[in-house]
């Protein structure tokens, strides 16, 4: 980003916290805060505030394109190193990002260039297509992208609370780029350990999944082989917090998927999986009794086979569903978004929602922070976008007026220059 | 007047607030210490080291042996204070827990394990017979190392885990645990110099043994070589500090690939706390030679203990095993410099 980009940025910056008030966050006076430039979003940390009123006059002064606040509660905030600066808690914190969940969607709005042989595409994949080598991924983040990290957010709060039983003290807000945060206090959660933080994302993520811990695969009756034995099952109208989720997701294989569905995930022949639908009734009415029915009469062996690849499709289904940042999760000083403050990247507000409101939340028109006026600009290169309810682009090297608010959007995410 | 009933329950559990109380009534002070308390305490300590449970004497209807016995716990603990070990620390709270365990599997019903949990501040409901209900929060202050154990295992539901008998006493046994290792070190003012003095020379025994088994351990292998993660993993397992889950799998996988045996493998986590040889010889056999091919689990690249938050150094290379090969040829090619220069010369 040049000098006139920057220094544009800033004037929007500094406008914008004249005349918006960024509300504190909870107990501000036991919080380090963290800033960061154009270029890094955190250059410097141990900073502190003893109110609301502080951190706006800050705001209002320095205009920072990022502001970060810790998750952790401190007795001495600002103090340095790290350990002396009293750790008495923190929240619990986790983090959905767009992009890192697979979405179709990239392929269209992602472009990617090999670092090596310089072949270059669409997406967002790990590795150069022609010579393997590592790739640099240009992203971009669209309102499918955000819908799939929605229904991310969803999910936790869903096993947060009916599982965890932590409904109290759960706020939401928007990234102010690609995803959501989602904190957690309360008194049952502030003080837990690094160890139990851990445990929790372990069941978040379902980490360490031991099936027979779950009540699968005891041998309830064995025929000439281990191989031909028929296995337990938890029940699934029984069933509690991630037994149940499991469960459902097995119920509903065996209720939604077709015979060659089947074939494939459970290595069945086609005539085996046929013979199961046909007995779909009786295999749901066997897992309500806690068996896993023995799919093939003739070669009870292939039973075994198939049940043990359901579950794991099952356990790798159930675990994407939450795709958890766990870096930010587990690590106590953590430092993330001030809520409602201005994401220097995009030019859009890192904005509280309430749960009632994330499903309508629409980033490019409830977190458009500047509008009015129109600026010059040159566009290296941008996929289509919206924003304040208006369709922009494609653009590749062209010159074209924009209003303020796609204008600070090209120009934050470093794909224009103000002419 | 102390009953014999309460003596002998503070004799099995002697964390509890009811010995704690006791022990108070007691009135002792570090000069009526009898030989029969050190050579207890002693034998406490003994039994942590060599990682067994400490099993109390059946002492019931002699209730003078019992107080003596009583006082050897909190004796045992301003030992372990002076001696100031971690790893021991953790023995000493493993061998606690256990010993708690076992008492507890004695029992057929719930009382005792209802009466404990009150003793530990856990609130428990029991909704059905044999099934015992506790608070996320009080779950996860438990320290466990069994995946059986962990959270992701068990049946949660609005805030509460439900356990059967079995896996509550374990959760009470690791609540134990958590809760010796917190009160330890206990402070040291006012233990007289003589009391310290039998302590250092446990000390010095325990140190020297340690020292023996642990050259058994490494071997052919240069643990002073290893990339700074992987360095300090050791470090913390042959100190027996807990690690968590990924760290396991990354220390495993690593000391795997630069060939140190399975049987050392095991070895080198006897010192972690509630080693139990069986599943840790389960577990680490099934990283190594688990797998899709059976060929084992691949030792994790640098970008992947980035992403289990056990990076700490930036070693320039992407992979650890990287990192110890290039040391190790570094060393080995010192140490053969001389050689050639005596020749040559």
């Amino acid at each position: 980003m040049g000098e006139k980009e920057n220094a544009f940025l800033s004037e929007q910056l500094r406008s914008y916290y004249a005349e918006h008030i960024v509300p504190g966050v909870p107990e501000i006076h036991e919080r380090e805060f963290g800033i960061g430039d154009f270029g890094k979003k955190i250059v410097k940390r141990h900073m502190a505030f003893s109110g609301e009123k502080e951190l706006n006059q800050f705001l209002r002064s320095e205009a920072p394109p990022f502001i970060s606040y810790s998750a952790a509660y401190y007795a001495r905030p600002s103090f340095r190193p790290m350990e002396g600066k009293g750790l008495e808690g923190a929240d619990l914190i986790y983090e959905f990002d767009a992009d890192d969940i697979d979405t179709e969607c990239k392929e269209e709005h992602d472009e990617w260039q090999c670092r090596k042989c310089g072949s270059s595409g669409k997406g967002a994949p790990k590795a150069c297509s022609k010579c393997g080598a590592g790739v640099e991924v240009k992203q971009w983040f669209c309102s499918k992208c955000l819908q799939a990290a929605k229904e991310q957010t969803f999910k936790l709060i869903e096993v947060l609370s009916a599982e965890l039983g932590f409904r109290d003290g759960i706020s939401i807000n928007f990234s102010g780029k690609a995803g959501f945060h989602v904190h957690v206090r309360s008194e049952a959660t502030k003080n837990l350990s690094r160890e139990a933080r851990n445990e929790l994302i372990d069941y978040l993520t379902l980490n360490g999944f031991d099936f027979e811990a779950h009540g699968f695969g005891q041998i309830i009756s064995s025929g000439p082989s281990k191989k031909s034995a028929i296995l337990s099952c938890p029940i699934p109208s029984k069933s509690k917090g991630v037994t149940k989720r499991f469960m459902d997701r097995l119920v509903s294989f065996i209720e939604n998927w077709n015979a060659e569905k089947l074939a494939v995930h459970g290595n069945l022949k086609r005539k085996e999986s046929k013979f199961l639908l046909e007995n779909k009734d009786r295999l749901l009415e066997k897992m309500e009794q806690g068996i896993l029915f023995p799919v093939n009469a003739v070669k009870p062996e292939t039973s075994g086979k198939f049940w043990r690849l359901l579950l794991e499709e099952a356990l790798a289904e159930e675990s994407i569903n939450l795709n958890i940042d766990r870096q930010t999760s587990v690590d106590i000083h953590k430092i993330l978004r001030v809520p409602d403050s201005i994401h220097g990247g995009t030019g859009l507000i890192a904005k509280s929602i309430s749960l009632a409101e994330l499903k309508g939340f629409d980033p490019f028109k409830d977190a458009v922070a500047f509008s009015g006026g129109a600026i010059r600009v040159f566009i290296n290169k941008a996929p289509k976008f919206s924003i304040g309810g208006n369709s922009f682009g494609p653009f590749e090297s062209v010159e074209t007026e924009l209003p303020l608010e796609a204008a600070v959007l090209m120009i934050a995410s470093g794909r224009a220059e103000i002419r | 007047m102390i009953s014999m009933e309460e003596l002998a329950f503070a004799q099995k559990f002697p964390f509890t607030k009811t010995s704690r109380s006791l022990i108070k009534q007691l009135n002792a002070s570090f000069d009526s210490i009898s030989e029969q308390t050190k050579k207890t305490a002693v034998a406490r300590i003994s039994a942590a080291f060599k990682r067994k449970t400490y099993s109390a004497e059946k002492l019931e209807g002699h209730s003078d042996l019992l107080e003596n016995d009583l006082l050897s716990y909190p004796l045992a603990k301003v030992y372990l204070s002076v001696i100031d070990d971690s790893r021991l620390h953790a023995n000493f709270a493993k061998s606690v827990s256990d010993s708690a365990f076992n008492f507890m599997e004695q029992e057929r019903g719930g009382k005792l394990k209802l009466r404990l949990a009150k003793e530990l501040g856990i609130k428990v409901d029991m909704p059905f017979e044999g099934t015992f209900s506790v608070s996320v929060p009080d779950y996860l202050a438990s320290h466990t190392r069994m995946d059986s154990l962990k959270l992701v295992n068990q049946s949660v539901e609005n805030g509460f885990v439900e356990l059967n008998k079995e896996r509550f006493s374990r959760f009470l046994a690791g609540r134990i645990f958590t809760d010796v290792i917190k009160s330890l070190p206990v402070p040291l003012d006012g233990v007289p110099r003589q009391v310290k003095e039998e302590a250092l020379g446990l000390s010095d025994e325990v140190k020297h043994k340690r020292r023996v088994a642990f050259e058994k351990i490494t071997g052919a292998i240069r643990p002073e070589l290893f990339p700074p993660c992987m360095e300090k993993l050791y470090a913390d397992l042959l100190e027996g500090k807990n690690l968590n889950h990924f760290a396991r799998f990354d220390l495993t996988t690593f000391l795997n690939a630069v060939n140190l045996p399975e049987s050392e493998i095991v070895k080198a986590f006897s010192n972690a706390p509630n080693f139990d040889e069986s599943i840790t010889r389960y577990q680490v056999r099934k990283l190594i030679k688990g797998g899709a091919q059976g060929k084992g689990y691949s030792s994790a690249s640098c970008s992947k203990i980035k992403t289990h938050a056990l990076c700490v150094a930036d070693c320039d290379v992407r992979h650890p095993t990287q990192f110890y090969r290039r040391e190790l040829a570094k060393a080995k090619a010192k140490e053969e410099k001389p050689k050639i220069e005596e020749k040559s010369a």
